[in-house]
């Protein structure tokens, strides 16, 4: 039995198929402005992969930001929800989740069986997401994927003082006409960001094991600093962007199964 | 007897000269040097703007955020303070002193004598403050200084999420994509701007006058948008940047005379 999750994120949107025996294909692609638009073309390039077509799957389920308009979705269900899932499927002893996207950042608490039982989110400011990383690897000119290795030879992380992504974007401005190299100043800026999501982690109680989700899960030098923070190693998958679509999968399954 | 005035704000820096009786000159640069250099710099325009040499003025008196890095300054007062000075001496009525900048929004209560009572600040989220209006200005393509009086040919106002200056792009680009007129995404700009400055201006208890100070007062749309969701009307002076700079000028005034007093 075929079965689809299709996850609409703020900056990517995600699409993966499960059959009986697990994962067949997933696919990232950029958001654009039209989440239906972007839903279709997720879920064309996993169909594209596996040679399969839309009326082979049996379910499908929706979830992130622009769920609600996913017109080939048979439900719609939360991020919060999909992720603990997902996660579950790949560490069923994760009790503590991360999940960083592009325009947010939850923490989630899970019990053994995969069920969300808590979660803290910040979506209200762009500070400890990804749009805080882009706008500085912008600025820094460092292609988004260097930003986080290039963190990690940095001889000092120097002080950012500000919170907010525009204000702290000056500050690294002003850093950068000061001939501060771009390490350091990346290592400020990745450990201001670790602060931040750590203060979201402390209002959900944190308990072993750890797993990050979400496209920063895949940026090191985020990652270090928060297991530094956090005191526990951080599970990650091989593919951490695609587990609120897969978690959306794993519903659409039961869905299928209860039809 | 002359007296200069400094305030080094995070994009710019101005600075005044006072006589004791008014200001006679006055200079605002936008500038990316370190606060010492460019404090330096504009001083040097004044002077020189003015035609008078550096031993001419009395005493010179630095605020900002870059106040402490002002190493030829004699003194510094805080902004809140030098605020206060300077709305007052522009409109002896004023109670309430709105002073919007680059990376920051702050509101003073004054008693009715003119001393500063209380104030609330805004400097952590750029929400609120002149950046989110010109980010809103780089997201719908148009120079800043247009965005006033764009916002004002507006019929209504879109709306826009106050929230975050970085969210705020996403939010302006759908409403681009939605068919919205630039003039009335410009408005709802305005007004997500105003709606986090009049939460602290109410914090303050709207209090008349209000005084609106610091380099977005020059913005006619965000001037209109704060009347409007205030309720009250707010009086702009004819250079509202430099009245900062301007109270620490009559700031280094005060401290010369207080100290001729003690001295007789």
């Amino acid at each position: 039995m075929l079965v689809a999750g299709v996850d609409i994120g703020s900056a990517t949107s995600k699409s993966l198929i499960l059959d009986g025996n697990g994962i067949v294909a997933a696919h990232i692609i950029e958001t654009g402005p039209e989440s239906q638009e972007s839903a279709e073309a997720a879920m064309a390039g996993a169909l594209e992969k596996s040679r399969l077509r839309l009326e082979d799957l049996k379910y499908i389920v929706a979830t992130g930001y622009g769920r609600i308009n996913v017109a080939f979705a048979g439900d719609v269900i939360t991020e919060i929800a999909c992720h603990a899932k997902g996660v579950h499927f790949f560490f069923p002893k994760a009790r503590t989740i991360l999940d960083m996207g592009g325009q947010d950042c939850k923490a989630i608490r899970v019990d053994a069986e995969g069920n969300h039982v808590g979660f803290a989110m910040n979506d209200k400011c762009a500070a400890g997401t990804g749009r805080f990383l882009e706008i500085m690897a912008s600025l820094l000119r460092v292609p988004l994927e260097q930003i986080g290795p290039l963190s990690l030879q940095a001889t000092e992380d120097i002080q950012i003082s500000n919170v907010c992504t525009v204000f702290a974007r000056s500050e690294a401005a002003r850093h950068l006409r000061r001939g501060v190299p771009k390490a350091n100043i990346l290592g400020g800026l990745h450990a201001a960001t670790a602060e931040r999501v750590f203060s979201l982690l402390k209002r959900v109680e944190i308990e072993a094991d750890f797993v990050i989700s979400g496209g920063i899960a895949k940026n090191i030098g985020v990652v270090k600093r928060v297991e530094e923070k956090v005191g526990l190693r951080a599970y990650i998958s091989e593919e951490p962007q695609i587990i609120g679509a897969l978690g959306a999968a794993l519903f659409a399954r039961e869905r299928a199964v209860q039809a | 007897m002359l007296y200069a005035g400094i305030d080094v704000g995070a994009q710019s820096v101005k600075a005044a000269l006072f006589d004791g009786q008014k200001m006679v000159g006055s200079v605002c640069t936008v500038t990316e040097e370190a606060a010492d250099e460019a404090a330096r710099a504009v001083y040097a325009d004044l002077l020189q703007g003015v035609g008078i040499q550096r031993q001419d003025v009395e005493k010179v008196w630095a605020t900002g955020w870059g106040a402490a890095d002002v190493s030829f300054a004699d003194g510094k007062s805080s902004e809140q303070l030098c605020a206060a000075r300077g709305a007052r001496w522009l409109l002896p009525a004023a109670r309430t002193v709105v002073d919007i900048g680059a990376e920051g929004c702050r509101v003073m209560k004054l008693t009715p004598e003119g001393t500063l009572e209380d104030f609330a600040n805004n400097s952590k989220c750029a929400s609120g403050t002149g950046s989110f209006i010109e980010l809103g200005a780089v997201y719908l393509k148009v120079p800043v200084e247009e965005m006033g009086p764009l916002s004002l040919a507006a019929e209504g106002a879109a709306e826009v999420s106050s929230t975050c200056a970085v969210f705020a792009e996403s939010v302006i680009i759908s409403k681009i994509h939605e068919g919205e007129t630039r003039a009335r995404i410009a408005a709802g700009i305005h007004r997500a701007a105003a709606t986090r400055i009049v939460e602290l201006i109410g914090r303050m208890g709207f209090i008349e006058d209000i005084i609106l100070i610091g380099g977005a007062a020059m913005n006619p749309g965000l001037a209109k948008a704060l009347e409007e969701m205030a309720g009250v009307p707010l009086r702009v002076p004819e250079n509202p940047r430099v009245v900062v700079a301007l109270g620490a000028a009559i700031q280094a005034s005060l401290k010369r005379s207080r100290r001729g007093k003690s001295a007789s």
